[in-house]
């Protein structure tokens, strides 16, 4: 078995050098020969014919140490081919958060100017809800803009099957609404800055899909004594409504 | 591998039997591979994929036996800059506007300021394509394209097939410059 996996972890690294090798587990009682048990000390013992084969009795770690006295290669680093991977590795793993978990960004603009500042907001997205999922009415998302290439932050005000209104109510920017509504398709989301005058939003460009939607604004956080979570501001009625 | 010397001696104190020593190098080199997860799944979410072509939509340029067999073709996605330079007769992968979950492949026909003559199922004859976005439809009859759900934002775009790699006799590059572009569409510059 020790000698199966030896030939395992040679054919799996095929390229390594010998003298950056080491074994990958430590162990006293690994039964194939170290290729740094077989390296000749830096001063040769006289009786050099079992020095080769075997540590000396004393010390039981004798293969480590040796390594050591040598100075052949660095502790734990190992080759600096080795240092790129990890750091290509770490790089990934944090991107891989980055973009599925959770994110921060900052966020400029007066579109949502009663929740949000125009300048210097910094966001917490949470991308557990990319493409909608578990996107309820009144969160507030982030989403690619589908007409540039831009991220914006807007209100969900409505969600596949619901009826909204498709411009603003009582007149906005561009006059009087006309009142009309659709309904959202399937797969799609209705989704309107609070700040009715100042935001290009789904009355402009339309129903956002779903897909387009990067994630749910979860908190501002900077400045950080200004922090506070983003929440539903929707309740459900508690007693029984009139209609 | 980083944690290969804290791997080493946290289990370098539990037993040294032949059993023990076995799972212990299973275990390190089960986890040591698990790194390259995430380098992975960026690979495949940004630079390319290869990808199973499910239905008839792209009939018969892609799937030719549909309905004759279970055969189904295999394409590599190129993802980097997909949503940059997209041009009439590309083959492109983009997530379904009615499914988040869903990962469709049409051929674009309509490019921002064009003009397109529609099918049937959309309720107006003719559509003009907004800024920012494409007409896609289905090289095949059974294609759930534009022609419902109307003109899909260019952001919706994941990638593009540039090559067809399994069966054996049509693989190769895609020539989507080669494709004859459709009638009835009023190109605007580009």
């Amino acid at each position: 078995m020790p000698s199966l996996t030896y030939n395992f972890r040679r054919l799996l690294r095929p390229g390594a050098l010998p003298r950056f090798v080491k074994p990958a587990i430590p162990s006293p009682k690994l039964s194939y020969s170290s290729p740094f048990s077989s390296s000749p000390p830096s001063s040769p013992p006289p009786s050099s014919t079992k020095a080769d084969s075997d540590p000396s009795p004393n010390e039981p770690n004798g293969d480590t140490k040796d390594r050591h006295k040598a100075g052949s290669a660095p502790s734990w680093l190992g080759h600096p081919f080795r240092v790129i991977l990890a750091t290509l590795k770490f790089v990934a793993f944090t991107h891989l958060l980055w973009e599925y978990v959770i994110s921060m960004a900052p966020a400029s603009g007066p579109s949502m100017l009663p929740t949000f500042e125009v300048l210097g907001e910094w966001l917490l997205v949470s991308k557990l809800h990319r493409f909608g999922r578990d996107v309820a009415v009144g969160d507030v998302v982030a989403y690619n803009i589908p007409i540039n290439d831009e991220v914006g932050v807007k209100r969900v005000l409505g969600l596949p099957g619901d009826y909204v209104l498709m411009d603003t109510p009582d007149g906005g920017v561009g006059g009087a609404g006309s009142g009309s509504m659709i309904q959202v398709p399937k797969g799609h989301c209705w989704i309107v800055g609070d700040n009715l005058v100042a935001s290009r939003d789904s009355r402009y460009f339309g129903p956002v899909p779903l897909a387009l939607i990067r994630g749910k604004v979860i908190a501002t956080v900077r400045p950080f004594s200004e922090f506070r979570w983003i929440v539903n501001p929707l309740r459900k009625a508690d007693g029984p409504s009139d209609d | 591998m980083a944690a290969r010397w804290a791997w080493g001696s946290a289990a370098a104190g539990r037993g040294t039997g032949l059993r023990s020593r076995f799972f212990r190098h299973l275990s390190h080199y089960l986890i040591r591979y698990a790194t390259w997860i995430p380098p992975l799944i960026w690979f495949n979410a940004y630079v390319a994929e290869v990808t199973f072509i499910r239905g008839p939509s792209m009939y018969p340029f892609l799937n030719p036996h549909y309905n004759e067999s279970l055969r189904k073709d295999l394409c590599l996605v190129w993802k980097l800059y997909s949503q940059e330079g997209l041009r009439r007769g590309m083959v492109v992968t983009f997530r379904n506007p009615y499914d988040p979950n869903r990962t469709t492949v049409k051929r674009i026909v309509g490019l921002p300021g064009d003009v397109v003559k529609t099918k049937p199922p959309y309720p107006y004859e003719y559509a003009v394509v907004p800024e920012g976005h494409i007409w896609v439809e289905g090289d095949g009859d059974k294609s759930q394209d534009s022609n419902h759900y109307g003109p899909i934002s260019a952001r919706l775009v994941t990638g593009r097939i540039t090559h067809i790699l399994s069966p054996w006799d049509r693989a190769g590059r895609v020539r989507w410059w080669e494709h004859p572009l459709r009638a009835g569409v009023h190109r605007s510059a580009v």
